[in-house]
């Protein structure tokens, strides 16, 4: 489960309660909770932590941080500061 | 490779009725490389995005480290701002894991709604400290605070925790110092926080994991900028040689803590509380917080930002060339607390094999160092290397 960095994670279904709903993380659907946010939708992004949504993250903001972290892949190697 | 890395712990039982423990971490603690050839303002923009939990303690580090490189000297109420705004977030972590974590522990039905209220009033304290400004740029132009709704706000919390947690009023609790006092008070009060205390001592787990971690202590300027510039220090750091912890238990103190220590030492009864009081403290303090250490300057256009997360402490270094970066280090607590010989592995230690609640046991000491991190735990009961 997502902990720590703000991944946006797209809203698939919400059950009929708009207590739980279904997210797509890395191509496995999870069930998580709604219990801490309102006015969620199908469509909307969400972030996570420890199966709750957090916030709701408006759509331009979301895929300006997806692109953060496209950028982000692939950075493990480093060398001193000179 | 999952973005966020995992911190892989296994346990294998030792011959002396002990564990031994491994510790994998693929944290992608070097990501912040993204930020080198970008502007301190797309930087500073940017870098709150990635971070859910402790967003605001990474904003507040990052424009720190950037001041400084830029010999900027931030105003007094601009800093006091971020300070709140830290605690702000502080606060709501241990409020989630008190009420949320622990009441999970415990197999309560989970404080929802109220971790639900706290969450839309630390939203409204955050407006009515800063309206629509951020205090994590440069030379922040600020809102004046609404400081009568940002008192009422904090009273609203201070009741919830009072209620929630307590039983009694925060200076009532500040009262209790003496080991009957607080059983005393852990019998007679009903709340998630009486409940998990007394879970711990019916299960014999107040001393659980105690060990001889040692504290991190405040950083030299020279040995820190030394230590930044060895390629493995950031994913594996070690002060001095020695691994070191950063949580809420190294970094706050009180009279019940000390007494707390004295009889049953750095193990989860102490940390527990230490949790609550650090809570109190912050939230008792919030209108004036304390101030945030910082590291002094040692080469131009180079700075270090440090920030107090609720996990531990976070430390940005940034070098900048021409206004662009060129460098940006994160030192995370997770990797001072996660080190392969560190306070999770000292702890993890002491734990006796063949124990139904081993695996249990292990969760609460990984979640009282540190309950925001991502780790997969695996119980290796043959010993052999896995």
């Amino acid at each position: 489960m997502l902990m720590c960095l703000a991944i946006p994670t797209q809203i698939i279904t919400v059950s009929a309660d708009q207590q739980g709903a279904t997210v797509s993380i890395d191509g496995i659907q999870k069930e998580i909770s709604l219990a801490l946010v309102e006015e969620i939708a199908v469509g909307d992004y969400v972030l996570l932590h420890v199966g709750y949504a957090l916030s709701k993250v408006d759509t331009v903001e979301a895929e300006k941080t997806l692109a953060l972290f496209a950028e982000m892949k692939g950075l493990e190697t480093m060398e001193p500061l000179k | 490779m999952n973005l966020e890395g995992r911190i892989a712990i296994t346990l294998s039982p030792t011959e002396d009725n002990a564990h031994r423990v491994a510790i994998n971490s693929t944290r992608p603690v070097h990501a912040c490389q993204m930020f080198h050839g970008k502007s301190i303002d797309e930087t500073l923009k940017a870098l709150p995005l990635l971070f859910s939990i402790c967003g605001t303690a990474q904003a507040a580090a990052a424009v720190r480290a950037c001041e400084q490189a830029l010999d900027h000297s931030p105003s007094i109420k601009s800093e006091k701002i971020r300070q709140q705004l830290v605690a702000l977030e502080t606060i709501r972590e241990h409020l989630w894991r008190t009420l949320l974590g622990w009441g999970a522990s415990l197999g309560e039905p989970l404080s929802e709604q109220t971790m639900a209220r706290v969450m839309t009033l630390q939203q409204q304290m955050r407006k009515a400290l800063t309206g629509d400004t951020s205090p994590f740029q440069l030379q922040p132009q600020l809102s004046p605070s609404d400081s009568l709704m940002v008192s009422t706000l904090q009273q609203q919390l201070i009741e919830i925790v009072e209620h929630s947690l307590l039983g009694i009023s925060i200076a009532q609790w500040e009262s209790i110092t003496s080991l009957d006092a607080f059983w005393g008070w852990s019998k007679q009060q009903k709340t998630v926080a009486t409940r998990f205390i007394q879970q711990l001592e019916h299960a014999g787990w107040n001393h659980l994991g105690e060990c001889d971690s040692s504290l991190l202590p405040t950083l030299e300027t020279e040995l820190i900028h030394q230590q930044l510039d060895q390629a493995d220090f950031i994913a594996q750091p070690l002060w001095k040689a020695i691994p070191r912890e950063t949580t809420p238990f190294s970094r706050t103190q009180s009279p019940l803590l000390t007494t707390l220590y004295t009889h049953y030492g750095n193990g989860l009864l102490t940390r527990s509380v230490a949790r609550l009081t650090e809570l109190f403290q912050q939230l008792t303090q919030l209108l004036n917080p304390a101030s945030q250490s910082s590291i002094a300057t040692y080469q131009p256009s180079v700075g270090i930002g440090l920030s107090t997360a609720a996990r531990g402490q976070l430390l940005h270094r940034v070098a900048v060339e021409n206004s662009q970066i060129i460098r940006y280090q994160i030192l995370a607590p997770t990797e001072w607390n996660f080190h392969p010989q560190g306070v999770v592995t000292q702890a993890l230690q002491q734990l006796e094999p063949d124990t139904a609640t081993v695996k249990q046991q292990a969760s609460l000491i990984i979640h009282a160092i540190d309950p925001c991190v991502g780790y997969d735990l695996t119980l290796n009961p043959t010993g052999t290397e896995c």
